[in-house]
């Protein structure tokens, strides 16, 4: 699992995992806001 | 890395995994035409399957490189698909199931979890592979193994393992539990409670259910809805569990340690699915929710089969299956006898 390091770099903490989470919410927001809808399976 | 670099990869996932939902479909609709009861072979399992031939049969040649870069996104599907998948998973599902019912839940739960780490430290399995059929077994299936392997990092190979047993133990299953429950001559309640506490995919599990009753089916998607309630808190169990074991290695903060190393995309898991039971989510947009993860997971494992070695497979040999059996019939034995004596006991 890809972990940040923050002694690199600014954005270092942003690892995979946060990302994935942050971009989870986002579509969650989108969905509850009904930008996205009607997803089809 | 440049965005380009990916599509290739991330196209071959889609088309993999796009192929595997085909498959699905595919024999559903031949099962109905052919009135034969076909076992429901899920999307996941055929992702990893036709992943792993197209993986194996290519792997070393050199076009192959090409697709690595977006190959290797699939972890980021997988955790994505994992947070929406929270939105299915609804702690007020719990409280509907009633006292008693509940008991058996904690007691199945207890027993199958116990019963595959005594089996898989029996079978020299390692701790990861263990844990996650620990984790199927216990909780549910597919959806568990697929929380859980992100959260400890699990090698492809051993989620690969884990998911084919238990989606292959539950297709028999689908075929045996309604005959023994006929001979048994098990009422609606008891039946739908059984099939929700033994069969461990959710699939599965309704499959079953309903082929007895419709009474049956609906008990049974409750105890299995109960057990798909508590996901969240055994995979950020586990995940507590396999990062302290690590930690032990390292001097410092092990709590720091532990933060650093725990998944936090199973926050958003908790997030989405604490949104989930305060309503916050229409019906549609918690079925889209749920499509959405599906989408995600269709990536992920045509990724999981594409990296999955055969030669790698052959070397853990046939001893996780094995263990899966052996822990699928004893739990389904013991589950057995205690929702018999609640019944005999409380009449369910």
């Amino acid at each position: 699992m890809a972990q940040g390091d923050g002694s690199k770099h600014a954005l270092a903490w942003l690892s995979v995992d946060w990302a994935t989470l942050l971009v989870a919410l986002a579509i969650a927001a989108l969905v509850r806001a009904g930008v996205i809808a009607g997803v089809p399976w | 890395m440049r965005p380009l670099a990916l599509v290739p990869g991330v196209g071959l996932l889609l088309a993999i995994g796009y192929a595997g939902k085909l498959a699905e479909g595919s024999l559903k609709t031949y099962g109905k035409a052919h009135h034969v009861a076909l076992p429901n072979v899920e999307y996941v399992l055929w992702a990893i399957l036709i992943g792993l031939l197209v993986g194996n049969a290519f792997a070393r040649s050199r076009f192959f490189s090409v697709f690595l870069p977006g190959i290797n996104t699939y972890e980021f599907f997988l955790k994505v698909g994992i947070a929406l998948l929270g939105a299915r998973f609804l702690l007020g599902d719990v409280l509907k199931l009633g006292g008693l019912s509940l008991v058996l839940v904690v007691l199945e739960f207890a027993v199958a979890g116990s019963l595959m780490v005594v089996l898989g430290r029996a079978f020299k399995l390692g701790p990861k592979l263990t844990a996650l059929l620990a984790v199927g077994s216990s909780i549910c299936g597919v959806s568990a193994i697929i929380a859980t392997q992100g959260a400890i990092d699990a090698n492809d190979e051993d989620t690969s393992y884990a998911i084919g047993a238990i989606l292959a133990l539950g297709a028999i299953g689908l075929f045996l539990f309604p005959a023994i429950g006929h001979a048994l001559q098990m009422g609606d309640h008891t039946f739908g409670l059984w099939v929700g506490l033994a069969i461990d995919n959710t699939a599965e599990v309704t499959a079953a259910g309903n082929m007895y009753s419709d009474e049956a089916g609906k008990w049974a998607v409750l105890a299995k809805t109960a057990r798909n309630a508590t996901i969240g808190f055994v995979v950020l169990g586990v995940a507590l569990y396999f990062a302290s074991r690590a930690g032990k290695q390292l001097e410092g903060s092990r709590a720091g340690f532990v933060w650093s190393k725990f998944p936090k995309f199973v926050l958003g898991f908790l997030i989405v699915s604490a949104l989930a039971s305060a309503h916050v989510f229409g019906p549609r947009q918690q079925s889209d929710l749920a499509n959405l993860s599906r989408w995600a997971f269709l990536l992920t494992f045509a990724g999981v089969g594409l990296k999955t070695n055969f030669a790698e497979l052959r070397r853990q040999g046939m001893r996780p299956l094995v263990v899966g059996a052996i822990g699928e019939v004893v739990i389904a034995g013991l589950t057995l006898v205690m929702v018999i004596v609640a019944d005999k006991m409380f009449h369910l």
